[in-house]
């Protein structure tokens, strides 16, 4: 605060009277010296005074008292107003749900909006199960597909296999490596969907790959090929053939990590493994 | 001065009941208060009730609040410091312009005019400043507990709007 704001402040206080004397002293030595604080208190008794002289010759009587109690009630009516409203708009709502209700009219809106169980019964009832339906042909540029099951759960698999192997003797693994009559599950009507499937890695060979589709060989189907691996060459050399012979390893479910494998000739000749089937 | 006295004294009354008889009480001093500020008697009326109005809501929600005259001087300030500065935007002039040669007929009337002329021209806090204090009768520590301010901000803008007015009644005169 400069010297003058803080002099414009005691100028304040003298014109309205409330500086003391020491505060009119110290305002009176300034403004002797300063022109731009001397008139600050001069002839501000004489504006003082003609303010004072106009609010005392004021006649103006304003009388807001009607008005101000108008729109007090006006407010209160219209909250009366809009709470009985609200309330009856609720009550009338309520009735009205309560109609709908004991008329059973609410379980007839709401049925109409649920789908009819025709439509899908009609749909159950059209649709057949494909399981003995041939497998979709593939395009002829399309690659083949196959099913890659991860390498670890392969490894788990061939060591629970090793171990079923260590626990019972050979006759039992036989006995349950035995084909299931094909006849039995036919007469259950069970299709065996396992049926061509090398699931404990007996086929031998080096590759666990699994074919389940015969190979076409000069326009008749050869019987089909449920363990040869990939990699062996055909039994004999290929007569030639008009029709289109489907790529090598088509619809072949391919094992992956299987093949890393140890050959089960090699994994035969532990000593443990000799054990087992010693005994 | 009945600055920090509590209104509505008698809290058993209801709103409507209390805003009633803060009416009677202090409708006349604040209409001249803000016609004062506004220039204008029509919105002086709108302000004051305005004003009322509202301390009767604040009383409808708040029964157990107290309502002193300071805080029906600053809603009314409030009130007419917004008013002034639309009109200022909008650019009008002051109604008292159009008036001032019809009703000039005395000395006094002639000075009512000068000074309401003198006073317009000041701006919104140094108005209220000299209102409050010179002309509603506050100290100048009660018009800055009014205007949210200090005392010494007060008598700073008294001493200032002193001198405005000085000039513009010398020029007038």
């Amino acid at each position: 605060m400069s010297p003058h704001d803080r002099f414009e402040v005691l100028a304040g206080a003298v014109i309205l009277g409330e500086a003391n004397d020491l505060e009119r002293a110290q305002f009176a030595a300034h403004a002797a010296s300063c022109s731009r604080c001397g008139p600050a208190g001069d002839d501000a008794d004489d504006v003082r005074a003609a303010v004072a002289r106009a609010r005392d010759a004021e006649t103006w009587r304003p009388a807001v008292g009607d008005s101000v109690a108008r729109r007090v009630r006006e407010s209160g009516n219209s909250r009366f107003r809009s709470t009985v409203g609200v309330l009856g708009a609720a009550v009338a709502l309520s009735l009205a749900l309560n109609a709908v209700f004991a008329s059973g009219l609410s379980s007839r809106l709401l049925g109409s909006f649920a789908p009819p169980p025709e439509t899908f019964g009609s749909g159950a009832s059209t649709m057949r199960i494909g399981l003995e339906s041939p497998a979709p042909r593939p395009a002829a540029n399309v690659p083949h597909a196959a099913v890659r099951v991860p390498s670890r759960l392969a490894q788990r698999g061939a060591g629970s296999r090793r171990a079923a192997a260590s626990r019972f003797p050979a006759a039992t693994l036989a006995a349950k490596r035995a084909p299931r009559p094909a006849a039995n599950d036919a007469a259950a009507g069970i299709p065996d969907v396992l049926a061509g499937l090398d699931l404990d890695g007996s086929g031998g060979g080096d590759s666990r790959d699994v074919a389940f589709r015969p190979r076409r060989i000069c326009g008749s189907a050869a019987p089909a090929e449920a363990s040869r691996s990939e990699t062996q060459p055909p039994p004999g050399p290929a007569e030639p053939c008009s029709a289109p012979t489907p790529a090598l390893g088509e619809g072949i479910v391919r094992a992956e990590g299987v093949g890393d494998r140890r050959p089960r000739s090699q994994e035969r000749d532990r000593p443990d493994e000799h054990d087992d089937d010693s005994r | 001065m009945d600055d920090v006295a509590v209104f509505g004294r008698d809290r058993t009354l209801d709103a409507a009941a209390r805003v009633e008889a803060l009416v009677s009480e202090h409708e006349v001093k604040l209409a001249r208060y803000v016609r004062r500020f506004v220039s204008d008697p029509d919105f002086a009326l709108d302000i004051v009730q305005d004003v009322f109005f509202a301390a009767y809501r604040m009383l409808r929600s708040d029964p157990a609040r107290p309502l002193t005259a300071s805080w029906l001087y600053k809603a009314a300030t409030n009130h007419a410091i917004t008013h002034l500065r639309k009109k200022k935007r909008r650019g009008e002039t002051l109604a008292l312009e159009d008036g001032a040669g019809a009703f000039r007929t005395d000395e006094a009337c002639a000075l009512q005019l000068d000074l309401q002329r003198a006073l317009a021209a000041l701006g919104g806090e140094q108005l209220a400043c000299v209102l409050l204090t010179t002309y509603a009768g506050y100290s100048s520590a009660e018009a800055a507990s009014i205007l949210g301010t200090s005392a010494d901000a007060v008598r700073q803008r008294v001493c200032r709007a002193m001198r405005s007015l000085r000039k513009t009644l010398g020029e007038t005169a």
